[in-house]
């Protein structure tokens, strides 16, 4: 009786947490603009509380995931008897109910971090940051509460459960979820503390300071994220594809983009004293475009793999929220952006010039996927006429912008911070031009189209020019930055990825055949022969699985195993279950190669065969641009109490 | 007046997507392979595993295509409807099995009636995914030229079959 009883613990948690955050952002905000000391006090409080409130909500729904308390709806629909403990912790979080709840708690966690590591803040921008956090939190709990409620009850209660999807039953899969919040949520913080300053009037370097790593924390989780589901997309579905143009996909990427050019923007800003304006309109931006990317993701606007069940009532919530806190912070920001003050002049040829010029570029792109990815319901809503877009649209607009972009990363960080001259420029041109010709010419000449030369050219470039900065400094490494190796590691890191993506994209072959025991098929370098055809039973599924031995230049290179696997928690009816497919893979550091098992009879099967080259490197690319943003987590100079001028670099 | 332009940017998108909210009925939205032609693809015939079909046998006369599964609950919700469209239509319906064993597949058509004149076996789900297809039940609507005209996703239920695909396919009948 009493473990059923922690599902109605979680609810009134939840309750808790949703009135804590309506006083979390009336009192301190009323406080701050009447100067009223122990009003501003209170939001610190309130913000804690608000987190234990919900760190004790989701731990409740997650003992009943646990404890397989079938009697609430969301446990009897994700779980079952035999999953296993992991997948039961993770199912959570595997629906739109359970997800929407670690939404919040990590909302109330990232609002939480304000108290906890703001000790120094001016006492009213921290009482005004903290009042937009919970103004967050309330209306994203009261969306909870209202429309998803997660702790609702099944009566009477199930006797067994429906089981987690088996395609979301894999640890990368798992992982996407909290990595990619932890990266969108963050970004409330960085609204937050915009619109703080917008009611202050007053952008400084201690504002950028101390914003600086909490952007970086977020934008770096947001990478993992994205690279998780990128990597679990490919490995797990088997599409042969690592990025789609997907419409959610799209909508992750955005505030990606736009948190890049913010991470740049506030290091300029926190540095040099300039662009404040332009900062703190990329601040909401960036969150805006998360919270624009949960909306399409829960409204069911666009139709896609990640659709939640599809729900108006849910989606025209959402959009009010999202013009409510957008809104607000964009008007704010018409009325406001003009008391905001550039402590410097803003020099062109400079670092921060360089910078400026990508951030535009970044902005550009992200222009550019958002028509590709909204103007089909622009034009649905507004003519309501149909037109689609793929691809290609993708191809010759985001190609050509990230090259421009990648040619000024090059250049950027071997200017000066400070005014720079036409003659440095010119000398840093006259040693990377021949770089990045000779690189086209190599890969030309050895029989790569021009795209692809063009695309590891300028790969080779951006590496080449950043181990130039690295050379540059090599007598006075010891005294570089956290951020500057955080810097080394992002930018090489997308270095790493233009030459696999490249690599890849043009390298890439398949072939699918039915294939005899014994059989085989050739794919680009690799023989794929079928061996075996197996049966058998594991934890909670059973599975027919096919050896297939690869062989290169006639030599055995490896086996692999592709399993059809059948659930039986799903679907019980007719006693078959739920097939899915298990993908026989062979990640290399070079080549990739995996085959996909279709139909089957005792003596053959249909077999597709995979090779791809390098695409291995495009993750481990995004993730060293992850470790790059952690990297310059450690900054000594993040830490504001720092004088500003001790700056060297 | 300048810092208010992102506003007035923000405004109108908000203003576009309630209308689109609002009207429902997004299914067509992001479909990227609207009134292109149906992919390419060479899968074999549920009842004869010798018999291949691919994207030609599609064309030529105005076609269904309808995603199912015997796993899908949906599924089995809208099939008398679709064995009924069968019955009344003179209209090509090709059923598109997808992630099923053959047998579980067989079974169930003999159960509840078949109503295809043919059906793409697809296991892995190669056309389904090629189809750019997000889950079953769908129903696709293919002219003459073999192009893709219509996408619904869900059921058809008898509403989506009077109020919208019949009419759709009487007007494709018209076109020519």
């Amino acid at each position: 009786m009493v473990a059923r009883m922690i599902a109605e613990l979680g609810h009134i948690l939840l309750i808790c947490a949703f009135v804590i955050a309506v006083l979390q952002a009336a009192l301190p905000l009323w406080g701050a603009h009447k100067n009223h000391e122990p009003l501003m006090h209170f939001g610190s409080r309130a913000a804690l509380l608000q987190c234990l409130a919900l760190i004790g909500a989701y731990g409740a729904l997650t003992a009943s995931f646990i404890g397989f308390d079938f009697s609430v709806l969301l446990t009897a629909e994700h779980s079952h008897r035999a999953t296993p403990m992991m997948y039961r912790i993770t199912g959570v979080w595997s629906n739109h109910e359970g997800s929407m709840l670690l939404w919040v708690l990590i909302l109330g966690i990232y609002g939480a971090m304000i108290p906890v590591f703001g000790k120094h803040l001016p006492l009213s921008l921290k009482a005004r940051a903290i009042g937009i956090q919970g103004l967050l939190s309330a209306g994203f709990l009261s969306f909870s509460i209202l429309t998803s409620n997660p702790f609702e009850r099944l009566i009477p209660a199930a006797y067994e459960g429906a089981g987690l999807n088996p395609v979301l039953q894999d640890p990368t899969a798992a992982f996407h979820p909290p990595f990619l919040y932890l990266g969108y949520v963050g970004f409330s913080l960085s609204f937050a503390f915009a619109c703080a300053a917008l009611l202050e009037g007053k952008v400084d370097a201690v504002w950028a300071r101390w914003l600086r790593p909490w952007v970086l924390l977020s934008w770096s989780f947001l990478t993992v994220g994205i690279t998780l589901g990128s990597f679990w997309a490919y490995y797990e579905l088997g599409w042969g594809g690592w990025w789609m143009w997907d419409p959610v996909e799209n909508v992750s990427f955005m505030p990606w983009l736009a948190g890049a050019a913010l991470v740049h923007s506030i290091l300029v800003l926190g540095t040099r004293g300039s662009l404040p304006s332009w900062t703190v309109l990329l601040a909401i931006t960036t969150f805006s475009l998360s919270l624009i990317g949960t909306f399409v993701v829960r409204s069911g606007l666009l139709t896609s793999v990640h659709a939640f069940a599809v729900d108006p009532e849910r989606g025209l919530y959402l959009l009010v929220l999202l013009g409510l806190y957008t809104g607000l912070a964009l008007a704010l920001y018409g009325w406001r952006a003009n008391a905001l003050r550039a402590h410097d002049r803003f020099e062109p040829l400079s670092r921060s010039g360089a910078l400026v010029l990508n951030n535009l570029l970044l902005i550009v792109t992200t222009v550019t996927i958002f028509i590709g990815t909204f103007y089909p319901v622009i034009i649905k809503g507004v003519f309501d006429d149909d037109l689609s877009i793929g691809r290609p649209y993708y191809t010759i607009t985001f190609v050509p912008i990230m090259i421009l972009l990648i040619l000024v990363m090059g250049v950027g960080p071997l200017l000066k911070w400070e005014r720079d001259s036409r003659l440095h420029l010119k000398s840093i041109v006259i040693k990377l031009a021949p770089v990045l010709a000779l690189s086209f010419l190599f890969f030309f000449v050895l029989g790569k189209s021009w795209l692809a030369s063009l695309g590891l050219a300028v790969g080779v470039y951006l590496m080449i020019a950043t181990l130039m900065v690295v050379w540059s400094r090599r007598k006075i490494w010891r005294q570089q930055s956290a951020a500057f190796f955080g810097f080394v590691f992002g930018h090489l890191g997308l270095a790493v990825m233009t030459l696999a993506i490249t690599l890849f994209t043009s390298g890439q072959m398949d072939d699918i055949q039915r294939l005899q025991l014994g059989e085989s098929l050739t794919v680009g370098p690799y023989e794929y022969q079928l061996k075996s055809l197996n049966q058998g039973s594991r934890e909670n599924y059973v599975f027919t699985a096919a050896e297939i031995s690869v062989f290169k230049d006639g030599a055995f290179v490896t086996p692999l195993i592709s399993e059809a696997r059948n659930y039986r928690t799903r679907d019980m009816a007719d006693g078959q279950g739920n097939w899915t497919t298990e993908v026989g893979f062979d990640l290399g550091p070079k080549d990739t190669i995996f085959a996909t098992l279709s139909e089957w009879d005792g003596q053959s099967a249909v077999i597709k065969a995979h090779y791809h080259p390098f695409v291995i490197w495009i993750w481990l690319g995004a993730l060293l641009i992850a470790l790059g943003g952690f990297v310059s987590l450690a900054d000594r100079r993040l830490r504001f109490q720092t004088e500003i001028n001790k700056e060297t670099s | 007046m300048r810092g208010l332009i992102p506003l007035f940017g923000f405004a109108a998108l908000l203003a576009v997507l309630a209308l689109s909210i609002l009207r429902g009925n997004s299914d067509q939205l992001s479909y990227k392979f609207l009134n292109e032609p149906f992919p390419e693809f060479e899968l074999t015939e549920l009842y004869d595993e010798a018999r291949t079909i691919d994207q030609n046998m599609v064309g030529g006369e105005i076609t269904l295509v309808n995603i199912f599964g015997t796993w899908c609950t949906p599924c089995k919700a809208e099939h008398p409807k679709l064995v009924e469209i069968s019955n009344n239509e003179n209209l090509r319906l090709i059923g598109l099995n997808w992630r099923d064993p053959r047998t579980r597949a067989k079974n169930w058509l003999a159960q509840l009636g078949d109503p295809y004149d043919f059906v793409i076996y697809d296991r892995l789900g190669e056309l389904v995914i090629a189809m750019g297809a997000t889950g079953a039940p769908e129903t696709y609507v293919i002219d003459r030229q073999g192009v893709i005209r219509y996408k619904h996703v869900g059921m058809v239920t008898d509403q989506i079959w009077t109020e919208t695909l019949q009419p759709f396919i009487r007007e494709l009948e018209r076109e020519e």
